[in-house]
């Protein structure tokens, strides 16, 4: 009969000093192998009375369990760190793929756009120099509505404007909602649509860590015969739904834009802290995400869309903005920087 | 805009329930954006009022002084201060150890701790009053501390009860009201919250004698513009006497960030906070009187006839405003005249002369109604906004000119109780017919999604003030507006889809799935081919992309020498950004410039509009400029790199891509390139015979006017719609059977002279089996290229051997060799390279 205790002590110091899978092995058939002591003792059991076994077979069982254990763990230390031989070490880096970078902007729109396309939309884009005619007088801006004094859109010097367009000035674009109406007369066939037009849109306005002239902006518009503002709730559930990847609380709060009726902000739970306030949020649970609203019946006859047959939900995504959220980003104006030092961090 | 609570409550019965905090979330879910509360009283735990008994200089401290406050304990406070108007005697406000405080008004709260001072101790601090968050109320220049003048001041007072800082001070977004003229004001938004909460919404107290025409004859009122002043009415008010105003009014008007100047022009700011109709008191006895030869009389006995005009302003006019600024008036502007020249820019601000000063017995009082255009076309021009204008300008209702009037008169009623009033004349000529919008109830429901019911609907919209009739048979709803609704605001029935909305609750409404026709999927290859080639770009070639604005800095386009005609901005960021770029090299280069600060090598690129005088072809029916897409990009690195070739072979990359199809592929030949370029080392990329574009480096004298710090920089821009136009109408690829027979591979190099270059040379091998039916032989790849001198240069390729029936035997491989290699001979003089 042997001693259990004694077979732990020796196995384990031999296990100590065992270097290589060779020893490993070695140690491995020596202790648990099919002639190993412990193996025999074990088959030896059989023949005992059932006091013994029932005394000496958990404790014999339990010696193997550890034993087994204890070799497990070695191995795996002893896979990590291989011995160095002939010179060829495993630990170097492999070949520098330099995989470049895309714009944190691009990547973002990247993800909307398979989301959007996903849910049927088409994608579209339209002239950065536009004209008041289709991002003012169509949008149901009013005559003297402020957005259209000099403070607000850069406009297009009249010089450079040979193409005869007389008093409708040019402008660079300062929203992309002007789109939406080119895209409505466009269309010969008056049926449904749902679409969207990323691109950037340009503000005379002072620049500073939240603020630029040139901004990324996603925009939707989906029109049919039935869309209510519950419909439109949905939609936007939906995309930042996508765009974060995980379950949102939306709230939608009114808000003043000509050329929707009626106008909402649309907030979403602060992410960062589930609504209980905290610095990202400013304290007050919810981030302004964008506005949005059913098109005003002006936009859409503006479009040749009778206003009394067709109803829609425009929402508008600061590409800008949802980029920051998502990557922590604290100055907006990085974004125009090419400064390689923010680029590959993406 | 500012509200106090203390004044909405006025006309509101909040339950107690209702905290500042309920009512920032009503407002903000139902009706207006609120910015923040700000709580008067809140954070002045621990600051006092304090007596400066001396003051000391520091040594060796310029601006610092030592002084000495009495803050009503036993011993002084020794306080070191930077405060410009201190002096002693002074009451001022004093936080004492654990006292929050805002330094110099900005970031976080600061607990106040006794602390060392160059030297000296100092036991607290007098405050300014933005540094204990009472900017709003006391108005002060940013190193004065507080001095306090009131009545009753003792030191060691808490400084809130001094001031009666009770009010929560509610701010909105004013962006968000844009649209609603009847929320400018404490009673529209008491009103607002009244249905917010469903709470009771207290009646303005009117008495309909005051403004019962009395006419002693000495006003009257002329309106000229009748589309402009819809209404003007003017009050005379005689033994007036001027002084400082009551404490509750001036607590109301600092409240809302308004200062108390004297009783009259208070009680006109405070109608206008209060109701939102901007008001404005002329000294009568300054107005010109309507007769020349009529002299001033004693004040007290009325015997003058003044005369007010809305006219637009004449030629050469002129008017000093009470800002004390002369402002040179032009044509269109409306102004108020008395017989002689403006006494007011209408709906803006009053004229100094004529306003009310400490001598005024007799006021005229105008409650007026002007157009919101005008007001805001003058506000403009003349760069002044005011909170009188900023209300014209959102459509004001002729109505409440007489609300605004009624109060004004019992107010100054109570203020000034010898005061009397002794003429009131309304010019007027408006419309009184009631504006509806009718809809029919089924309308409602599609719109918002869900019924919630005709009785709760009509209940919100009456709560509103709008007035219903619901039409049992056909389910139509007849609403009108109530007057404070109808300047614009509420129009349309889709105007009523929100207010029932909104009041209801937005956040009630449930998100529900739409039916949706099923419609085919688009196919849309442009988006597809801007995903691989920016895939390719970044990944592929390992490059950075970046995103420039679209406009140029005219540095680089003098650098650069650009002389072509560029689309410009009227009104650019700043002027030496006046140009849009019609290249996105522009931007490319400067951001080469600015990264070799931080890296040796590195490549960018850029997909963008770029602009140009052209016509471009959009949806819509306006003409605009060419606006085309490019894919351009920068290489920068060591000078002994080969980098033009790596370049050439990220281009060929890209047309790759979007030409696989087209045969022969883009190829690259001398063109029409920009003079900026090194024209020895660039190349134009053609698609058949379009030149799509280019490749190459800056000629020496460009580059040298930038500071590349000795590298090497190569650029490409290339049309990217035409790029996109053949990848969207490139044709699947067609399988062609694997070759039966091995083809057989051998490298060959010969000597030729420096001129011959690979491209000639290819060609000339290619040609030679060019039209055999089933031999080929081709260059396969290029190997390597190197100067032997004398002129000569070695260049080594590997070719490709095969036939269609056949293995080609080595003596075969041989003789097509020979005739190649005696081809070349005859063309270019080479010899094969042992």
């Amino acid at each position: 009969m042997i001693n259990l205790d004694n077979l732990k002590t020796r196995a384990r110091a031999e296990l100590a000093t065992a270097r290589t899978n060779d020893e490993l092995e070695a140690w491995r058939v020596k202790y648990l192998g099919r002639s190993s002591d412990l193996s025999l003792f074990l088959r030896s059991l059989a023949e005992k009375t059932l006091e013994e076994k029932r005394e000496l077979g958990p404790k014999a069982n339990g010696l193997k369990q550890e034993l087994e254990r204890l070799l497990f763990d070695k191995q795996k230390i002893a896979g990590t760190r291989q011995p160095v031989r002939s010179g060829f070490d495993i630990t170097e880096p492999g070949k520098n793929l330099n995989l470049g970078h895309l714009h944190p902007i691009t990547q973002v729109k990247n993800e909307l756009n398979d989301a959007f396309k996903f849910l049927g939309f088409e994608i579209y884009e339209g002239p950065e120099i536009s004209s008041e005619g289709y991002d003012f007088d169509v949008l149901n801006f009013p005559k003297d509505h402020p957005a259209r004094e000099s403070m607000d859109t850069y406009w297009i010097k009249p010089e450079t404007d040979v193409l005869g367009n007389g008093l409708k000035r040019l402008d660079l674009r300062p929203h992309l909602t002007g789109m939406s109406v080119r895209y409505m007369q466009a269309k010969k066939k008056k049926e449904p649509f749902r679409f969207v037009y990323p691109g950037r849109a340009f503000r005379s306005e002072a620049t500073d860590a939240g603020h630029e002239r040139c901004f990324y902006q996603y925009e939707a518009l989906i029109v049919n015969k039935d869309i209510s503002l519950s419909g439109g709730k949905i939609l936007v559930t939906t995309i930042l739904e996508r765009v974060f990847g995980r379950q949102v609380e939306v709230r939608m709060r009114p808000g003043f834009f000509p050329f929707v009726e009626p106008g909402f902000e649309i907030d979403m739970q602060c992410l960062n802290c589930s609504g209980r306030g905290c610095s990202v949020c400013k304290w007050d649970g919810w981030v302004e995400m964008m506005p949005g609203g059913p098109p005003h019946p002006n936009v859409l006859k503006a479009g040749g869309f009778d206003p009394k047959v067709w109803q829609g939900f425009y929402i508008n995504i600061g590409l800008d903005r949802i980029t920051m959220m998502k990557h922590g980003i604290d100055d907006i104006r990085l974004m125009h920087s090419g400064d390689l030092r923010f680029l590959n961090q993406f | 805009m500012l509200l106090s609570l203390n004044l909405l409550k006025k006309y509101l019965d909040l339950p107690r329930s209702i905290t500042p905090e309920k009512i920032q979330l009503g407002l903000t879910k139902s009706t207006v954006e609120v910015e923040k509360l700000h709580d008067q009283g809140k954070n002045l735990e621990n600051i006092v009022v304090g007596q400066i008994k001396k003051i000391e200089k520091i040594p060796g401290a310029d601006k610092l002084r030592l002084t000495r406050v009495d803050i009503g304990e036993s011993e002084l406070l020794q306080i070191v201060c930077g405060g410009s108007n201190l002096y002693e005697g002074m009451f001022s406000a004093v936080a004492k150890a654990g006292a929050m405080v805002r330094w110099h008004g900005q970031g976080d709260l600061v607990r106040i701790e006794k602390a060392k001072l160059r030297g000296v101790e100092s036991q607290g601090m007098i405050c300014t009053a933005s540094e204990i968050g009472l900017g709003n109320e006391f108005l002060h220049q940013e190193a004065e501390v507080m001095d306090l003048k009131l009545a009753k001041l003792k030191p060691g007072l808490d400084l809130k009860t001094v001031l009666g800082l009770d009010d929560v001070v509610i701010e909105i977004d004013n962006k968000s009201l844009t649209n609603r003229p009847d929320l400018w004001s404490h009673y529209g938004m008491a009103r607002e919250l009244s249905v917010i909460f469903g709470s009771k919404l207290k009646q303005p107290k009117s008495s309909i004698d005051a403004l019962k025409s009395r006419k002693v004859g000495c006003l009257s009122v002329g309106i000229d513009e009748k589309k402009l002043c819809q209404r003007y009415l003017g009050a005379v008010i005689e033994n007036v006497s001027i002084g400082e105003s009551p404490e509750w009014l001036k607590k109301h008007l600092t409240a809302c960030g308004l200062r108390p100047i004297n009783n009259i022009v208070d009680i006109t700011n405070y109608v206008l906070i209060e109701f939102g109709q901007p008001m404005h008191a002329f000294d009568f006895n300054k107005l010109k009187p309507e007769s020349q030869k009529s002299t001033r009389q004693p004040a007290g006995k009325i015997q003058n006839k003044v005369e007010i005009n809305v006219r637009l302003a004449r030629l050469g006019e002129k008017i000093t405003t009470i800002d004390g600024l002369e402002r040179k008036l032009e044509k269109d502007s409306l102004v108020i005249a008395d017989s002689e020249k403006p006494v007011a820019l209408a709906g803006i601000m009053g004229g100094l002369e004529t306003g009310v000063s400490q001598e005024t017995k007799t006021i005229v009082l105008e409650s007026a109604n002007f157009d919101a255009v005008a007001v805001r076309k003058t506000s403009q021009k003349l760069g002044l906004r005011t909170e009188a204008s900023v209300r014209y300008e959102k459509s004001l209702h002729p109505n409440l000119a007489e609300l605004g009037m009624q109060r004004a008169l019992e107010l100054i009623k109570q203020v000034c109780q010898e005061s009397k009033l002794i003429q009131i004349t309304d010019a007027n000529n408006f419309s009184k017919k009631e504006k509806a919008v009718e809809l029919d109830y089924d309308f409602l429901v599609k719109r918002i999604g869900i019924d919630i019911g005709k009785a709760k609907t009509l209940k919100i919209l009456q709560s509103l003030g709008f007035k219903t009739t619901f039409h049992q048979k056909t389910e139509k709803l007849r609403i009108s507006i109530p007057w404070w609704r109808a300047t614009g605001d509420v129009s349309i029935p889709e105007d009523i889809v929100e207010e029932v909305a909104r009041i209801y609750g937005y956040d009630r409404l449930l998100a529900k799935q739409e039916l949706v026709n099923l419609e085919p999927a688009k196919y849309q290859p442009r988006y597809d081919f801007e995903l691989k080639i920016k895939n390719l770009l970044s990944v592929g070639c390992g490059m950075a992309e970046v995103y420039n604005y679209p406009w140029t800095d005219s540095l680089i386009l003098e650098k650069l020498g650009i002389k072509e005609k560029l689309v410009e901005i009227l009104n650019p960021p700043t002027e030496k950004n006046k140009f849009l770029k019609n290249s996105l090299v522009f931007g490319l280069l400067q951001n080469a410039e600015d990264n070799l600060r931080f890296f040796d090598s590195f490549s960018l690129f850029e997909l963008s509009r770029v602009f140009s005088l052209g016509k471009g072809k959009f949806d819509g029916n306006d003409n605009l400029p060419c606006q085309p897409y490019k894919i351009s990009g920068v290489v920068v690195g060591d000078k002994k790199s080969n980098l033009f070739f790596e370049t050439k072979g990220v281009v060929k990359g890209i047309t790759d891509l979007a030409l696989a199809q087209i045969l022969p592929r883009a190829s690259f030949k001398a063109g029409n390139l920009p003079e900026f370029l090194d024209q020895e080392k660039s190349q134009g990329v053609f698609c058949v015979n379009d030149m799509i574009g280019y490749l190459g480096v800056l000629n020496p004298g460009v580059c040298q006017r930038f500071d590349f710090r000795n590298k090497q920089v190569v650029l490409f821009e290339l049309d990217f719609n035409l790029l996109e136009r053949s990848f969207s109408e490139k044709q699947t690829a067609k399988y062609k059977p694997l070759a039966k027979f091995p083809a057989i591979l051998r490298d060959l190099a010969v000597e030729v002279d420096n001129s011959v270059v690979w491209q000639d040379l290819r060609q000339v091998v290619d040609g030679v089996y060019e039209k055999e039916d089933s031999l080929w032989a081709n260059v396969d790849s290029f190997l390597s290229a190197f100067d032997l001198g004398n002129n000569k240069k070695s260049v080594a390729f590997r070719m490709k051997y095969s036939a269609g029936d056949r293995t080609l035997t080595d003596k075969e491989v041989v003789e097509i060799e020979n005739k190649i290699l005696k081809k070349l001979e005859i063309e270019f003089g080479a010899k094969q390279r042992q």
